[in-house]
């Protein structure tokens, strides 16, 4: 059995991330980590605790290093880079933004790359062993609806990444922190008070950015499929009623083909993979601006299950 | 919906252009033949409206390169 992080104490977790690095399974995904900054340690150490690691590994999926590039950087108005195998895909950002730059940079590494599945930009959750998948633009809720999901008992396979099989169209999860902002923060604290979150990152190009833990039997059940079960687009519309509105299957196609990170570059077989899980999948808009309303609803759909 | 190979795009066809394109997808057939399957298909009579409506759908189809006459 694979010892977890949460055994390891916040001192010896640093001293890992400086040195040989940390070695993280998360889904079917390794990730080696490696960085000198202390909220990375913080962060990975609060909210990835369930999680498995490993000491040592000869392969890893994705090897990853958040550093200052020199030492001027360090102290003069510090900065980070985003090494992905030596190379550095993005601009520096400031150290206040590191554990939001950690972790968009884990994503990135998924989507860019692991073209093994249909890859959808979307939240997935799982209740009475079917999949609930939410296709969604930035801004759309998606994030807010799926931690409040998860915290009221709905399996969280991703907040991110839907990651369909090209063999049967199963979800694959990858469970890992929900990722929060501005507004939303606010909501969720509310919501559930006994919520756990990571370091807050201010001032980033997406605002406030906050990552939520995610509960341990989703990180446990992190290497279980699940077959498809609803398709729903999510939106949060101010002071709207909460309405779930069936979607014809063909136009769902299209949108979720929209919100895919890989769907062309997969040529016919992602038109055959995205074919099964919308014709597996019950169709739905959704409306909403009270989570309460939005969890009962979802937990009626549900019951649909079985 | 269907998949263009040649150019890679995803199609949303019209319900009267699915029959069409589901029987030539099992081989040629003649255009008279294909009419009288599709007015069998959508439940309509293969009277010259029907007709005329069918040759705008095969000409649509064939501009995009779904559908070419041999």
């Amino acid at each position: 059995m694979m010892p977890h992080i949460s055994e390891l104490d916040l001192q010896h977790l640093h001293s890992l991330l400086r040195s040989t690095g940390l070695y993280l399974k998360t889904g079917p995904f390794t990730y080696r980590i490696r960085s000198s900054v202390p909220s990375i340690a913080e962060g990975l150490h609060l909210l990835y605790g369930d999680n498995p690691y490993f000491q040592q590994l000869d392969f890893v999926d994705f090897d990853i290093r958040l550093d200052s590039p020199n030492r001027l950087r360090r102290r003069f108005r510090p900065k980070l880079d985003f090494y992905f195998d030596h190379q550095t895909p993005f601009k520096p950002l400031p150290v206040t933004q590191a554990y939001a730059f950690l972790e968009w940079g884990m994503n990135w590494c998924i989507s860019v790359h692991m073209n093994q599945y249909l890859k959808l930009h979307a939240a997935v959750l799982e209740k009475n062993g079917k999949a609930l998948v939410m296709p969604a633009a930035p801004g759309s809720g998606k994030s807010t609806l799926c931690a409040a999901l998860m915290l009221r008992g709905w399996r969280l396979l991703s907040d991110e990444h839907a990651l369909v099989s090209l063999q049967d169209a199963s979800l694959i999860p990858v469970c890992r922190p929900v990722s929060l902002k501005n507004q939303s923060i606010d909501v969720i604290k509310n919501f559930e008070p006994a919520a756990v979150f990571g370091p807050v990152c201010e001032d980033t190009h997406k605002g406030t950015v906050v990552h939520m833990q995610p509960d341990s039997r989703s990180v446990e059940l992190d290497d279980q499929r699940v077959e498809p079960g609803w398709l729903v687009f999510p939106k949060y519309v101010p002071e709207s009623e909460t309405r779930l509105t069936e979607r014809i299957k063909e136009t769902a196609f299209l949108k979720a083909g929209d919100q895919s990170f890989n769907y062309s570059l997969l040529g016919a077989k992602g038109f055959e993979v995205m074919s099964k899980l919308v014709g597996a999948s019950d169709c739905y808009n959704f409306s909403y601006s009270n989570l309460d309303e939005a969890v009962t609803t979802f937990d009626k759909l549900s019951e649909t299950a079985a | 919906m269907l998949y263009h190979t040649a150019s890679g795009d995803t199609l949303l066809l019209s319900s009267t252009a699915v029959p069409l394109v589901a029987r030539l997808q099992q081989g040629p057939l003649e255009k008279q033949a294909l009419f009288e399957y599709a007015a069998e298909e959508l439940n309509f009579e293969l009277d010259e409206s029907f007709i005329s409506h069918m040759e705008e759908v095969l000409s649509g189809l064939m501009k995009r390169d779904i559908v070419a006459t041999q």
